[in-house]
């Protein structure tokens, strides 16, 4: 049981077979993050479609429970620009320059924090509460673990650029990581514009 | 750097207690004051976060968060495998996929021997028509336990041992795609054992399984255990796909073509795609009835602008590719296996993919047949009558495969080749009975009745577990280097396949006869019925321990060493050496020739070892 | 190729014969004893479902069973020798054969369960929703009968007899009756076995079956759908009677359950449980 441990290392696969694993594992992780969320979204559909109780938009008929727009839209500015930022830095970092890269992933980490941030702060003044009626609870529900989904990305965005920080890199390699983010990010995005399009337009 | 302490599986018990209790007093602080727990004496809030505390704990005792800190600060990536000799190292997190293999098969091995111990309770309970053994709660818990802890357990029974430890090894792959990650899939999944059976410690949870609303939203903390240990099921399952997709799509050895791949890594990766699409869904639902009995909201309550149906729609839309998750690992397994002791190549390889494929494709499509009755979407049930009978087609191809491998063929029967050709017999039993629950008429009568249940052991236990066994006594030695006793497999086998369809074959006469699943009290001209049928499951019982019996004589006392290849398989996992080196193969293996070209003159072997010169894995 | 279909021969000739053997057998000998009975009209297409499908799987598990039979004597290795068997990759008619037989079961099997469903049995007995497909000829003077679960009892309503509420079943024979299954708390699963109803109770949701009733005699019910505690005594027994029989049963109960009538809320499709509470 006392053994001493001792270090082998398993031969390093080359650094493009490792760039292929991560980015079909962003695919991946990409395609199970869509199916998480497609159960809100079918729980939006079909809650709303079912009305039980006449409850799903609160208690007072004819009225539906406010949310507040503007952080709504704030979100998804913030969401989208820094999905699209990383897009950007892709571009830098597939032409010949590459000197913008870094400040534009490092935006859009900011973006993206800022996002998870007023997305906490809209949840001190909802003005609704979350036993009032099926959109409540979607609305909580959706918001919530897109919320912890984006945070999860901003720290990967994080590594990326503390990785190239401390150990410049080649590009090529900096490159494919970004690209493999890049997937995942833009993932939510899709996913936070249904959100928004569902909690803030349709309701 | 040099770690403080020793990172293991003592630090993680530490560290998941100490969590727990953090965690619970965090809850109590912030779900204190909130008016809907005023008048009960139990906070799930509390009882949450102590779970969620107790798996952070739980990880970052294992040395989970080393990497992922150390990479948030910018170190860079690599894979140092550090290797402790001896059991030590099966006590804690290790990436190496063959430690990996060997900790899933005894971690989720005494699961389910936990969960036939449960099976083994309820069958004394039923022993009478009225309550006698147990309380109507604690035999609820016990149905609960039994069947969440088989169906979370067995979920990793084949991909988790099998499935970690010999891809990599059958593709010519020197590790998993994601060796950490793959060291968590496995660790979540005793956390999630532990975390399911504390459910005892707040009086067991009512709803089985299945964990219908609204019963779960109006069950005691016990429910809190179920929803979370579930949860670490999925991602856990979700996890092992990812991984084990990543791994067969990118890191075959060169020449292993689409068309060489062993049969049981295609059912691997048909068996991936449910796991990477289905868990998630899984664990959406569980969330919504965490957040139904913690932060009050709605999801499933009528009253409150929820369904039920919401969440009978999200759970089977899991709970279908899930048992498809079961079945197809098995599928793979005795594709596997039979080639081998015919000694014959397999007969119709495309087309057993092609099923394969087709059963992972159809099983997003049937869900709703576990709702015929349910009230929802009347118009839909042809529908569901279709696409359901439809994946007997796919299914149906297993057997053409097994028909045409076994055509002239020169069968060995070893005990490997015993559960193989069972799992047929209890397959197509449990097969052809699903087409008496597709059939809305007939499944008017089987629904939610012993039939069913008759049916699922009939696919689970007759066929995952069937194949399971046959894959253990195939590839055991290769994993533990020591050959098992073949006397002792085969009175496993024959005690096995007896008392397991004299437990479950006359339960379709009980559900035929209106005993409805799950209870405790049944009408008394059952009882002689019950009777024959708990005698059988303690016989089954008894066959299980002539396993464990086998196991720990081979394995501890007679300890006779295994040669590499005792079965003359021409799989390429058969071609390293016994007990397999750490790094598998010295060079990446060049892949020359077909997996089960037996008796085929002039075959080439199915491997190079050692290429002459190695050639770049370009793809 | 002589030996070769020699094996096929003798195979198939057993598979014949022993299916030839097995199918009588199943449609008279076990057939008349498979559930749920001819109590009811929708009963009666269950069990001739039952007895369909059981003698369309007969020649498959024979199939298999003659076959791996065959198979296990005659194709072995002679005395633990390790030799190879015929390298025979597989042989394209015959897969082709056996994926066009097995879909067209299959197709066949959907489109005559679907045609069971829909058009003859209205729904077969199962519970369809509030809104039925299909209702059949004459579901408005059908005998409506509420059914309301809760834990962990039945109890009925009938809104055609001033929506009185009864704590036993009773129908009338030779009548179509349109159960309104619904419940109070958890979701439980009405199941008239000898009647071939089978429809989830579900707070919030009215949930019909139809049934037409035959001949008199009694039923079970019983609760196909986990509930709690104890969910395996929600058991009770009903009686099919004759109308006079019902017409009498159902004044006995109004005068009994006048007194309680005034304490039931207005009779609804389906009623909300006030918003759960964890069980005390």
């Amino acid at each position: 049981m006392s053994a001493e441990p001792t270090t082998t290392w398993i031969p390093a696969e080359n650094p493009e077979l490792e760039a292929r694993i991560v980015s079909l594992g962003s695919y991946l992780l990409s395609a199970a993050t869509t199916f998480f969320f497609i159960s809100f979204l079918f729980a939006f559909l079909y809650l709303r479609a079912l009305n039980s109780n006449g409850l799903w938009g609160g208690p007072k008929p004819g009225h539906h429970v406010p949310t507040t727009t503007t952080s709504g839209i704030a979100i998804l500015a913030c969401v989208l620009v820094s999905v699209l930022l990383v897009r950007l830095a892709l571009v830098e970092l597939r032409g010949s320059t590459r000197a913008l890269w870094w400040p534009a992933c490092a935006g859009a980490l900011l973006l993206g924090l800022a996002a998870v941030a007023i997305q906490c702060w809209q949840y001190t003044d909802l003005g609704f509460g979350t036993e009032e009626g099926g959109y409540a609870s979607v609305y909580l529900g959706w918001t919530g673990f897109f919320t912890i989904f984006t945070f999860g990305a901003m720290l990967w965005l994080e590594t990326i650029l503390a990785t190239a920080r401390r150990a410049p890199a080649k590009a090529p390699e900096v490159e494919k990581s970004v690209a493999s983010f890049s997937v995942f990010w833009a993932t939510l995005g899709l996913v936070e514009i249904a959100a928004f399009i569902l909690l803030y337009g349709v309701k | 750097m040099r770690r403080l302490v020793r990172l293991n599986l003592r630090t993680a018990i530490a560290f998941g207690i100490a969590g727990f209790f953090l965690g619970a007093w965090v809850g109590r602080e912030i779900a204190a004051g909130h008016d809907y727990l005023i008048g009960t004496d139990q906070d799930d809030v509390a009882v949450f976060m102590g779970f969620l505390f107790a798996t952070i704990g739980w990880l970052a005792g294992l040395g989970f968060f080393n990497y992922p800190v150390s990479r948030l600060l910018g170190r860079p990536a690599g894979y140092p495998v550090e290797e402790a000799k001896g059991t030590a190292r099966y006590f804690r997190m290790s990436t190496d996929h063959k430690v990996i293999g060997i900790q899933y098969f005894f971690g989720v091995g005494a699961f389910f021997l936990i969960g036939g111990l449960n099976a083994m309770l309820i069958r004394t309970e039923l022993l009478t028509p009225n309550e006698k053994a147990f309380p109507a709660g604690q035999y609820l818990t016990l149905v609960g336990l039994h069947g969440t802890m088989m169906i979370m357990m067995t979920s990793a029974f084949i991909l988790g041992p099998f499935g970690n430890y010999f891809v990599p090894l059958m593709i010519g792959a020197r590790r998993m795609a994601f060796p950490r990650i793959e060291a968590m899939t496995f660790w979540l999944t005793p956390l999630a054992g532990l975390v399911l059976m504390s459910a005892i410690a707040w009086n067991g949870f009512p709803t089985g399984w299945t964990g219908y609303a609204p019963l779960a939203d109006q069950a005691r903390a016990g429910m809190d255990a179920y929803i979370f240990a579930f949860m670490l099921i999925g991602i856990s399952l979700c996890l092992n796909g990812l991984n084990l997709m990543a791994t067969i799509l990118t890191m075959r050895a060169p020449g292993m073509t689409w068309t060489r791949l062993p049969i049981f890594v295609w059912g691997v990766l048909s068996t991936s795609i449910l796991m990477v699409l289905a868990s998630p869904v899984l664990l959406a639902a569980l969330l919504m009835g965490m957040l139904d009995r913690t932060a009050n909201t709605g999801f499933y309550l009528a009253s409150t602008g929820g369904s039920a149906y919401l969440y009978e729609n999200l759970f089977w839309f899991f709970g279908h590719p899930e048992v498809y998750i079961l079945a197809l690992p098995g599928f793979g397994i005795v594709l596997e296996i039979l080639p081998v002791f015919t000694r014959k190549p397999l007969w119709g390889y495309k087309l057993a993919v092609a099923g394969m494929l087709g059963v992972a494709f159809l099983s997003f499509f049937v869900w709703q047949h576990h709702l015929f009755v349910s009230g929802i979407n009347s118009t839909l049930r042809p529908f569901y009558m279709l696409t359901t009978e439809m994946i007997s087609v796919p299914t149906g191809i297993i057997f053409l495969n097994g028909i045409g491998t076994l055509w002239l063929a020169k069968m060995r029967y070893t005990v490997p080749m015993l559960f193989s050709l069972a799992f047929f017999f209890n397959f197509l039993i449990g097969g052809l009975s699903g087409i008496f629950l597709s059939d809305v008429p007939s499944d008017v009568t089987t629904h939610g009745s012993y039939f069913t249940m008759a049916h699922f052991h009939y696919t689970i236990m007759g066929g995952l577990v069937f194949a399971f066994f046959a894959a253990t006594y195939y590839w055991l030695p290769k994993m533990t280097g020591l050959v098992l006793n073949e006397k002792l497999g085969k009175i496993h086998f024959w005690t096995m396949f007896v008392f397991f369809n004299l437990t479950f074959f006359p339960l379709f006469a009980a559900g035929f006869l209106d005993m409805p699943r799950r209870v405790s009290t049944y009408a008394p001209h059952l009882q002689v019925i019950n009777d024959l049928v708990s005698s059988a499951a303690f016989c089954l019982g008894i066959s299980m321990l002539i396993f464990v019996g086998n196991l720990i004589y081979s394995l501890v006392f007679a300890r006779i060493p295994a040669e590499q290849n005792p079965w003359h398989s021409r799989g390429l996992e058969w071609q390293v050496p016994t007990p397999v080196p750490l790094h598998n193969f010295d060079e990446i293996p060049e892949i020359t020739g077909d997996p089960y070209d037996y008796g085929v003159p002039g075959a080439p072997p199915v491997a190079r070892l050692r290429p002459a010169s190695a050639p770049a894995r370009a793809r | 190729m002589a030996r070769l279909s020699s094996h096929a021969r003798r195979i198939l000739a057993m598979w014949l014969v022993s299916t030839a053997v097995a199918i009588p057998l199943i449609i008279w000998v076990l057939g008349p004893h498979l559930p749920p009975g001819d109590m009811t009209a929708e009963a009666s297409d269950q069990t001739s479902a039952n007895i369909v499908l059981t003698a369309v799987c007969a020649p498959i598990v024979l199939l298999i069973l003659v076959y791996f039979g065959y198979a296990l004597v005659v194709f072995r290795a002679s005395g633990g020798q390790i030799e190879d068997g015929a390298p025979i990759r597989g042989h394209a008619p015959t897969q082709t054969l056996w994926l066009v037989l097995t879909s067209a079961t299959v197709l066949a099997l959907a489109v005559w369960g679907s045609l069971v469903l829909v058009v003859s049995a209205h729904g077969a007995g199962g519970g369809q929703g509030p809104n039925p497909i299909d209702p059949p000829a004459g579901a408005k003077e059908a005998l409506q009968v509420q059914v309301i679960g809760q834990q962990w009892n039945w109890t009925y309503r009938f809104p055609g007899y001033g929506a009185i509420e009864t704590a036993h079943l009773d129908l009338p024979a030779d009548r179509l009756v349109e159960f309104h299954v619904t419940s109070l708390d958890v979701t439980h699963s009405f199941w008239a076995y000898e009647l071939g109803v089978k429809a989830d109770a579900v707070p919030g949701v009215d949930n019909i079956a139809f049934v037409h009733t035959r001949k008199p005699g009694s039923f079970s019910i019983r609760c196909a759908e986990l509930c709690g505690l104890w969910h395996g005594h929600m058991y009770q027994t009903g009686q099919v009677v004759s109308t006079a029989g019902f017409a009498s049963w159902m004044a006995s109960e109004q005068k009994a359950e006048a007194l309680n009538k005034k304490y039931l809320p207005p009779y609804s499709g389906h009623y909300y449980p006030e918003p759960q509470r964890r069980a005390g």
